[in-house]
């Protein structure tokens, strides 16, 4: 009673450290509310519907193609900082020149892609491999298949393709240097493998 | 120290209202880039707020232990709250997103510089809050009892 009575005394320091107190309650609801959203993203976001094909074009030369989705369910958008794509043939026959490499891409942050929230977005990639040298590698794979019994084409050869992307959540800050922690909560990380999804 | 029913009961309102701002700059501290508003880790404006809200200890509490002990269980209860705050993704989700010693790490390793900053500020909060009650007692008193005019 006797505190309801200094209560009302002292009515107008009350309603201002109430509203001081309120201020900072509604704050850090609203921060932590975002706390849970940004972790939830981090859960959210993925990758899906990764399509790829090898076709041979009458003049000799070998089409790649590559595609997959990556969806944003989450309440932000994603600011893509960089998009690779890689397609490559390995030949675990020969010591050097093991890795063919039949296509890539890379996209930086200054070419500003974004997927918006609650959208997907399709990211496809095509290589037309006419250069002589790899095609002669390529084609010296599916002789060698040849003798083994196994009986590739150019279309069929063991393609692997690797995607892999880095993307920011909306307009958080991130640019710590000596904080890494800080950016690693908004960052999203996905990538795919051709030869891990098989 | 004697604790009456009426002076826990202030006690506890104050370490009620008082605990958001602590909360609040404790959750800041760890996540400035996520917060809203958020105070970019400036030590300074951490130690104006901490006075700030140690004012109302010091002005509603004339006894100074009680004052003081309004202080340390705001600024225990503030950061409890903080640690709630932090909390709070990993208990509605997945738990396993939390990395191993993430809550060691980033949020009991600073434990002692912010403590220091709240505490210290809330004491500071404490001394002015009750300059300004003394002063405003004096002036109502002046008020009520004018000078006799001869």
């Amino acid at each position: 009673m006797a505190l309801l009575k200094s209560a009302k005394e002292h009515w107008f320091s009350i309603t201002l450290y109430a509203l001081f107190s309120a201020f900072f309650l509604v704050a850090g609801v609203l921060s932590a509310s975002t706390y849970v959203s940004v972790v939830r993203t981090l859960d959210e976001v993925f990758l899906e519907n990764a399509s790829f094909s090898a076709d041979e074009l009458e003049n000799g030369s070998v089409e790649i193609t590559f595609s997959i989705d990556l969806v944003n369910p989450s309440r932000y958008d994603l600011k893509m900082q960089s998009i690779v794509w890689e397609a490559f043939v390995t030949n675990g026959t020969s010591g050097t020149g093991w890795y063919i490499p039949v296509g890539s891409a890379y996209t930086g942050p200054t070419s500003y892609v974004e997927v918006p929230s609650g959208d997907t977005k399709t990211f496809s990639y095509s290589s037309l491999v006419s250069d002589p040298e790899t095609l002669a590698r390529l084609n010296g794979l599916v002789n060698y298949s040849a003798l083994e019994g196994e009986h590739l084409t150019l279309e069929t050869l063991p393609y692997t393709h690797e995607f892999y992307t880095v993307a920011w959540m909306g307009d958080f800050k991130h640019d710590y240097l000596r904080e890494m922690y800080l950016n690693d909560i908004v960052r999203i990380q996905l990538e795919y493998s051709s030869e891990a999804a098989t | 120290m004697r604790l009456g029913r009426e002076d826990a009961k202030k006690v506890m309102a104050i370490s009620l209202m008082s605990a958001p701002p602590i909360a609040f700059m404790a959750f800041d501290f760890m996540f400035p880039n996520i917060t809203t508003p958020s105070m970019n880790k400036e030590m300074l404006v951490m130690l104006a707020v901490s006075i700030l809200a140690g004012i109302p200890s010091g002005y509603f509490n004339s006894r100074v232990d009680l004052a003081m002990l309004s202080v340390i269980a705001y600024t225990a209860i503030g950061y409890i709250l903080a640690v709630v705050y932090y909390s709070t993704p990993f208990t509605l989700y997945d738990i396993e997103l939390i990395l191993p010693g993430f809550y060691y790490a980033l949020f009991f390793r600073f434990t002692i510089i912010l403590l220091f900053i709240f505490v210290l500020g809330g004491f500071m909060g404490t001394v002015f809050g009750q300059l300004v009650r003394d002063s405003m007692k004096r002036e109502a008193t002046k008020l009520s009892f004018p000078p006799r005019e001869e």
